[in-house]
């Protein structure tokens, strides 16, 4: 009778583990306190690489391998008091994968934001949708690439993220959000 | 022999049931994507409206046209702002009606429901000037839109729902349940023949 009990309880907590896992699809980065500072995530070791930065990485700029990168120009979707916010951005492919690095200024200080890959160029719909390996698939990592990071007192944050796949010709542009307000399209980089 | 394994048969069936649910969890498609995306506003995420601004129109991809939108208004001092009910001012398309709108950086959050199911919550911010844009009401006519009430918070407003993931899991607990009580009862039945 113990063991049934025992087998019932171990069910009904695979169920739980599993349903959680397979289900969290809601895009909710603002519900995560995970960022660590400038450059990305603490206490993810094993994921931070898929969840939104990976402080140990080797920035794009500084990996061997195909490197494009682009300059960030301001969108029209922008949080009211942004227009001096600028930067940089890389996206290297490799043996390894593809890394990405997005170095920017000008920015609200202590202020988490997002970034993700996207499938068109900033110059068509803001950069458009999402980057996803499998189009129509999860709207998260790994079938998408996002980049977190915290801005420091002075309004300026760097963050790396690296995915063992890449993403070839598929991600022509990144765009960072405020975390808060994911509606507000900040910045786009094109990737050339 | 045999009654060791008369001892085990449940727990084999139970195993059994939980590799079964594990496999439906797999097979059977996770909530789809979301949905429910907004498209544009007025105002929009970006934009600069005019002061005095007091209608919200707010189109996103897929809504349900049962759910319930609710959208919430917070003026540059972070206080709510009255906002009347909201509603459908055609497919796809929330209006809500506004006290007139102050100058300064505005944000809206909102909470609609997509044709999947999933409610979407999310919030822009914009400024309003007196130099801004006059107001774009579109589909949503002002004489037909509920006036602003109390001002309230998109939470104060009951924007907390059970994600999908929850119900989606707790349904297949149940069945997981009812297998348990079944076996127990086929076996008790063996161990207490009548």
């Amino acid at each position: 009778m113990n063991l049934r009990r025992a087998a019932a309880a171990t069910a009904a907590l695979s169920l739980v583990l599993a349903a959680g896992a397979a289900c969290g699809d809601d895009e909710s980065f603002d519900e995560m306190p995970m960022v660590d500072g400038v450059g990305g995530l603490d206490g993810m070791d094993g994921m931070a690489g898929m969840m939104g930065g990976d402080p140990d990485a080797t920035p794009a700029d500084q990996v061997d391998g195909e490197v494009r990168s682009g300059e960030f120009t301001v969108l029209d979707t922008a949080p009211p008091g942004s227009d001096d916010a600028a930067g940089q951005a890389w996206l290297a492919q490799g043996d390894d994968g593809t890394t990405v690095t997005i170095r920017l200024t000008g920015l609200a200080a202590d202020t988490v934001y997002l970034a993700h890959l996207h499938a068109e160029p900033c110059a068509t719909d803001n950069g458009g949708p999402h980057f996803q390996f499998e189009v129509g698939g999860s709207d998260q990592p790994p079938n998408e690439i996002h980049l977190a990071f915290t801005s420091d007192d002075a309004g300026s944050g760097e963050v790396t993220v690296t995915h063992d796949q890449k993403v070839g010709d598929g991600a022509p542009s990144v765009v960072v959000h405020p975390a808060t307000s994911m509606d507000n399209r900040l910045a786009c980089a094109d990737f050339s | 022999m045999r009654r060791l394994l008369l001892t085990l048969a449940p727990l084999r069936a139970g195993a059994a049931l939980v590799a079964l649910a594990l496999v439906l969890l797999v097979l059977v498609p996770a909530p789809a994507l979301a949905h429910g995306d907004l498209v544009e506003g007025f105002p929009g995420p970006g934009d600069d409206v005019a002061v005095g601004t007091d209608v919200l129109r707010l189109q996103f991809t897929d809504l349900d046209p049962e759910g319930r939108p609710m959208v919430a208004v917070t003026d540059a001092a972070g206080d709510p702002v009255a906002v009347g009910e909201a509603s459908l001012g055609a497919p796809d398309t929330i209006c809500a009606r506004s006290a007139p709108l102050p100058a300064g950086v505005t944000t809206i959050d909102y909470s609609v429901l997509s044709d999947d199911g999933d409610r979407q919550e999310g919030s822009y911010t914009f400024e309003v000037s007196a130099e801004g844009a006059a107001t774009e009401p579109g589909v949503c006519h002002p004489a037909d839109l509920a006036a602003p009430g109390e001002a309230r918070t998109i939470d104060e407003m009951g924007s907390a729902t059970v994600p999908v993931w929850v119900l989606y899991g707790l349904g297949v607990l149940a069945v997981l349940a009812m297998g348990l009580v079944v076996l127990r009862v086929r076996s008790d039945r063996r161990s207490h023949p009548a």
